[in-house]
């Protein structure tokens, strides 16, 4: 029996063969790993061999939405990818908004798997029963925002994931986009679609209907969450100034003219958002004076600006859209891009690389804008210099040798995103370092252990996504907290949101709790359950992520802390160490140890591997893995 | 079909339509008591070629309930108060 909330199938698509079908979700299947995110890692054990080639037809595509996507439940437009990464070999998730959860329900499939390898250049065109392998000879070379032009003439109305350069060209550290807005494919998804010749993927509006159990109970939970969303006081200020209003703090710390840069951006952006959610921050952004004018871009945040931008120009917001939508159109991580720029200019500065090896390009003072967009479209086309680069920070580092990883700052091989010497050890910085086949920084909702916040902030966070009393005792003291037991829980919270195809950004997460997620979960489908239960749902699947890359090999060596961290950080004349989240003391190695065998401890895992216990996967009914 | 509108007219403001299709969802869970946009009574379309802007009508089953007035969250639809019987 179906259960209401799910479309009810699994699509299957063999590209080596062409062959297409579908099959039933099972309910169990549902019931033990909700959707999305569980779902796909669940489908990724099943079917992903462990030792296969990331760029080889057996690595699968898995798509998730979850049970809440397709309905009003404020900010439900998730969609979850799991693949094995190019770039750190690991099998991940990455997670990103848009309109292809709703779409891909309402043709009636809750997950597609897609392995194999087409002959030639295709795209999936999924649209009810009618699911085809197109011909996408005519876009092969398109950037991504051209090839989501292209598709929309042909489909409307639909949502695309396309391919650009970047990843046709397997490039490791390439990134893509949901309808050009919400990001998806960290660690190179987009490299993994081209080595399967696939170009992209369109979900057009299907005649399903997505039933839920409750209609009336669900629209009550919906409107009492709507008038807390309606009148929450920076609501103004997102829906006028974008991602850009919330982190102009970020771009104001490197001294540049914040006031200017917000009026130009205010007037520049148009607010889009994904399906059912009231706090849209995707933004169209329209040039029409100055430098590219007249251009059309589109900016997923302006957050990654500083940190992809600290040796070019910043100072001119058009060069700074037009960069930013070059990344964007040709396919290329900017965290990975910066992370890697980092180690190439130092390398440069050392002598240990030269002019000879980066084909002439001058990189003594950092890559400066025009360097920066010749490097964007030489990593995208692998042309001279930018072959090797493509190949991402640890492999670059490995093949340039003479010590050279010693200055790439990596976890997994991937780029973290949270400086913990700028900010400090907290819940977010410590999460890249124990994330499963990657790093990544959002557990519980992104921004939301940021500095700045009290003991009793934190217990009331804790409180709302259901911690229970007694790790409330073991996590906080009077004047600090516990970063490994903390995250424990934050990860538990995230996996239950992207199970549920729940977007985790904080202005959407901040209105939840486990309270208003389980009745959410219940009025949806008929599945009366306790936050305990929920909760235990969501560490179910994050076990499982766990393991799937437990079996790949990765332990506790591979969720160590970069030794960078424990050197300062340098901003002009100041050296700045890492430091407790209440900037008690400087954190050491062994403190960030202790913070792993807490993390393990709390989760049920074995301290010196940080693989789950025999126990914890029997706890979990998870005993055949 | 054509139906008496039952509400006063909706104003449409496109220009400030972000693409979020709550009313669509609502407006589909209120006729067919299930969620598909393209089963609702307003339509809301992404104009081809125009980046993200967007063209909002109604079909003839639409009685002007205001259902999707009042859940917009952007301020791109507006309805004047039904007078008092």
């Amino acid at each position: 029996m179906e259960i209401p909330g799910y479309a009810g199938s699994i699509l299957f698509v063999d590209l080596t063969g062409g062959k297409i079908w579908k099959e039933p979700l099972e309910p169990e299947m549902a019931r033990s790993f909700l959707g999305a995110q569980g779902i796909n890692c669940k489908l990724a054990y099943d079917l992903i061999p462990p030792d296969v080639d990331p760029l080889s037809p057996e690595n699968a595509i898995i798509i998730g939405a979850g049970p809440f996507s397709g309905t009003i439940v404020p900010g439900s437009s998730e969609l979850s990818i799991t693949f094995k990464l190019p770039l750190s070999g690991g099998i991940a998730t990455s997670c990103g908004g848009g309109h292809f959860p709703l779409m891909l329900k309402s043709s009636g499939y809750d997950h597609v798997v897609i392995t194999g390898q087409a002959s030639k250049p295709v795209y999936l065109k999924i649209h009810d029963d009618d699911v085809e392998l197109c011909d996408a000879a005519d876009l092969w070379g398109m950037d991504g925002w051209d090839t989501v032009d292209e598709l929309r003439r042909r489909h409307e109305p639909c949502s695309i994931i396309p391919i650009g350069p970047a990843g046709e060209n397997l490039v490791r550290i390439s990134v893509t986009f949901i309808d050009k807005g919400g990001t998806v494919g960290y660690g190179g998804l987009p490299a993994v679609m081209g080595s399967k010749n696939l170009k992209a993927m369109v979900a057009i509006q299907g005649t399903k209907e997505i039933r839920v159990a409750d209609r009336l109970r669900l629209q009550r939970a919906v409107d009492q969450m709507m008038e807390r969303v309606m009148s929450y006081r920076l609501r103004p200020t997102l829906l006028e100034g974008g991602t850009y209003a919330m982190t102009a703090g970020w771009i104001g710390a490197m001294g540049l003219d914040t006031e200017s840069w917000a009026e130009i951006h205010k007037k520049a952006r148009k607010t889009l958002a994904c399906p059912s959610c009231p706090m849209g921050d995707k933004e169209r952004i329209r040039l029409t004076e100055g430098e590219y004018a007249p251009k059309v871009a589109y900016m997923t945040d302006f957050m990654g600006e500083w940190e992809s931008s600290a040796k070019t120009a910043l100072d001119n917001y058009n060069r700074a859209v037009y960069r930013r939508d070059m990344f964007n159109r040709e396919g290329i991580c900017r965290m990975n891009y910066a992370n890697l720029m980092d180690m190439i200019v130092s390398l440069y500065q050392r002598g240990i690389i030269t002019r000879k090896d980066t084909g002439g390009i001058e990189l003594e003072g950092g890559a400066d804008y025009a360097t920066t967009l010749r490097l964007i479209h030489m990593i995208s086309h692998r042309e001279g210099f930018g072959d090797l680069l493509a190949e991402g920070g640890l492999r670059v580092a490995q093949r340039i040798g003479g010590g050279a990883e010693k200055h790439l700052v990596h976890i997994k091989g991937c780029a973290p995103f949270i400086e913990p010497r700028v900010d400090s050890f907290h819940s977010m910085a410590f999460s890249q370092m124990v994330h499963p086949g990657r790093t990544h920084y959002a557990p519980g909702g992104i921004g939301i252990y940021m500095s700045g916040r009290s003991i009793d902030m934190h217990i009331s966070h804790a409180r709302r996504i259901g911690i229970p009393d007694e790790a409330i005792e073991r996590i906080f003291t009077a004047d600090s907290y516990n970063v490994g037991r903390l995250t424990k829980y934050a990860y538990d919270w995230y996996s239950l949101f992207n199970c549920a195809g729940m977007c985790h950004r904080l202005y959407i997460h901040r209105f939840h709790s486990i309270e208003s997620f389980v009745e959410f979960y219940t009025a949806i489908t008929g599945i009366e359950t306790t936050p305990a239960e929920i909760l235990k749902a969501g560490e179910r699947a994050w076990n499982v992520y766990k393991m799937l890359n437990v079996r790949l090999g990765f332990n506790r060596q591979d969720d160590r802390a970069p030794q960078a961290w424990f050197e300062p950080f340098k901003i002009g004349d100041k050296e700045i160490p890492m430091r407790d989240y209440f900037g008690h003391a400087v954190i050491t190695r062994e403190d960030t140890e202790r913070a792993l065998d807490d993390y393990y401890d709390e989760c049920g895992w074995d301290r010196q591997t940080g693989a789950p216990t025999p126990e914890k996967l029997k706890e979990l009914g998870l005993e055949a893995l | 079909m054509v139906t008496t509108r039952k509400g006063p007219p909706i104003t449409v403001d496109a220009a400030s339509c972000t693409g979020c299709l709550i009313c669509e969802l609502r407006c589909s869970l209120r006729f067919e008591k299930a969620f598909n946009p393209s089963k609702a009574q307003i339509v809301i379309r992404r104009l081809v070629g125009a980046d993200n802007e967007y063209e909002i009508s109604f079909t003839d089953r639409c009685d002007n309930c205001g259902i999707c007035v009042r859940y917009c969250p952007y301020g791109a639809l507006s309805q004047e108060r039904k007078e008092s019987a």
